[in-house]
């Protein structure tokens, strides 16, 4: 042992096991939250809980929410017949964030990888299926909006095989050059699809 | 592209080694083991972020050390600075850092520095397997593009996750057969792009080679250079015009169809670009069979004259060319056609156990230097 408390050396051995945190990471925020007044860490562990406790899968969505459906569900300002499908919770908010969008959701929580032992029924696919069978507020179209990368792309290809059949229009994120930025520092492949997927004016 | 420093940090048996090199020609001398190859591997772990040397990377670090690193500051042939430092250590990712930004892959680096380098180990590229053919067809290919480095990451990731459910299909866990056709159909679309990229490269590539055999040999030998795609009828590629897109996925599709229950016995991919094969012949005999060793020595001077010009025309830059202990494997005249290419004005790292090599041919020119390396340590020849 490092340190002569164990408590210590059980909060960094909890904090480094958290993504993209290292053990020296873990040391500086143990020793950070250490120096800290009681009741902050206490705000803390109470809001660490509280997520824990109160947070659920939207029953229609399967978006992170606190009351079941989901806010975004339940809005009457949103589209019901566009479903845009994303596979984190963060990908949802990147798209929230344009204020563009006014359709619903509906997240995965991943990409099919057999590496990682995740098929489709890890994913929550039934769910979104079972959503096209809505009589009440028919789908019109889905927007598939995976990664662009080789797990993602695979889901966009599985997606569009089990949608097609059920006569729906399936459509996907464009690719191409980031707005802001210059054409000369994308790199190679951005740029290539960018060109093969060139619009004419 | 000139490197004008050169540093070693617990890089085999160099503990801290810095040296500054000479524009053109720099010849490292000194006995077998002491370090000499290891300047060279210093450059190439720069230049693709991997030594040229066909070993793991990581026996690049010295023992007892945990880390080791390689360091260069070099120009481009417009003269813009160009710095890269490359750190592989026992536990950690490789450490990438470049002009171009901090924590880089491999991916961003390979190609900004052109490199060519012959060991007289290369002679497998026409002795040996189809996997060192396809090393050396890869290498080229990535230095030149950088798409075609990420067809191929894109290739490998697909195989390894379709592989995946291949395996677990011969261990009699049922599959979802829709899912194994979605990997196929993904795994059709990349080998696609990669055959294309391929038939592309090997069509001018192949001129570069027969120019420069017929330099060496003095054109009284006729050599060819064939792509053959694993798999694909041999009429689809063998036209003038490129395929056509269509014609290489329906074909796939065919072959993937046909060898679907053998692959789920085996848990393995059966066919694709992974297998691709190149075929060299000699007077229209194929070379791997019936070329003699003093073909192969030909043919592999040959392939790197034409690797050298190649990449040189692709990235409109002068590629590095190291030579590694050449001129001890071979004869006066094969070795005059290694001087030809080092007139191209390259600048040129050279190992060698033997001095004269340097004071025949290299002392006139103000721009060569000398080095003799013991047991790690560095030290320049006066003039």
């Amino acid at each position: 042992m490092l340190y002569t408390s164990e408590a210590i050396e059980s909060a960094i051995e909890s904090l480094s096991s958290l993504p993209t945190i290292g053990r020296k990471t873990a040391q500086r925020l143990a020793l950070h939250l250490l120096r800290q007044p009681k009741e902050d860490v206490e705000k803390l562990a109470h809001a660490l809980l509280a997520m824990k406790e109160r947070v659920l899968y939207c029953s229609v969505c399967c978006n992170l929410t606190e009351s079941d459906p989901c806010p975004i569900c339940t809005s009457q300002k949103r589209n019901r017949s566009v479903i845009c499908v994303v596979e984190e919770p963060n990908d949802l908010f990147a798209i929230e964030r344009t204020n563009e969008y006014f359709g619903l959701y509906h997240v995965l929580h991943g990409a099919l990888n057999p590496l990682e032992g995740i098929g489709p029924n890890e994913l929550k696919l039934k769910e979104l299926l079972h959503r096209m069978g809505n009589t009440e507020h028919p789908v019109d179209e889905v927007i598939l909006a995976m990664n662009p990368n080789v797990e993602g792309e695979v889901t966009t290809q599985y997606l569009t095989k089990l949608l097609k059949p059920l006569d729906i229009k399936v459509s996907r994120l464009a690719r191409g050059i980031p707005m802001g930025s210059d054409l000369e520092f994308a790199d190679e492949a951005t740029v290539s699809r960018a060109l093969q997927g060139r619009v004419s004016l | 592209m000139r490197i004008s420093t050169l540093t070693l940090h617990m890089l085999r048996n160099h503990d801290e080694t810095f040296i500054e090199l000479a524009p053109r020609v720099n010849v490292f001398c000194g006995m077998n083991g002491h370090g000499k190859t290891s300047m060279l591997e210093a450059v190439s772990l720069c230049a693709l972020s991997t030594t040229f040397v066909p070993c793991d990377d990581k026996a690049l670090i010295k023992r007892g050390s945990d880390a080791c690193s390689a360091s260069v500051t070099a120009y481009t042939d417009l003269q813009t600075p160009y710095k890269v430092s490359v750190t592989i250590s026992t536990h950690e990712r490789k450490l990438i850092m470049s002009s171009l930004g901090k924590r880089l892959t491999p991916q961003d680096i390979i190609g900004e520095m052109p490199m060519v380098a012959l060991s007289p180990d290369f002679k497998a590229i026409s002795a040996g397997t189809p996997a060192d053919r396809r090393k050396f067809m890869d290498s080229i290919l990535s230095q030149a593009s950088k798409l075609y480095m990420k067809d191929m990451l894109s290739l490998k990731r697909i195989l390894k996750q379709r592989n995946t459910m291949l395996h677990s299909a011969k261990n009699g866990h049922p599959i979802d057969t829709a899912l194994l056709d979605t990997w196929t159909e993904s795994l059709i679309e990349i080998s696609v792009a990669i055959v294309l990229k391929r038939w592309a490269w090997m069509r001018e590539f192949s001129t570069y080679m027969r120019v420069s055999y017929a330099d060496i040999s003095d054109g009284r030998e006729d050599v060819a250079m064939l792509y053959e795609p694993d798999a694909l009828p041999p009429e689809l590629i063998s036209g003038d015009e490129p395929p056509s897109p269509e014609d290489l996925r329906t074909a796939y599709r065919r072959i993937f169809d046909s060898v679907a229950a053998q692959e789920r016995k085996r848990g393995t991919t059966a066919a694709g670009p992974q297998k691709d094969e190149i075929v060299f012949t000699v007077n229209g005999g194929i070379a791997r069979e019936s070329a003699s060793q003093g073909q192969h020595k030909t043919l592999l001077i040959a392939l790197k004259t034409a690797e050298f010009q190649y990449l040189k025309d692709m990235r409109a830059e002068t590629p590095l060319l190291l030579l590694d202990d050449v001129f001890s494997e071979l004869d006066s005249a094969r070795a005059g056609n290694v001087f030809h290419l080092l007139a191209s004005g390259a600048q040129t790292f050279v190992t060698t156990t033997d001095p004269r090599i340097y004071h025949e041919h290299f002392t006139d020119a103000h721009d060569n230097a000398l080095f003799f390396v013991e047991n790690g340590n560095v030290r320049k020849a006066m003039k």
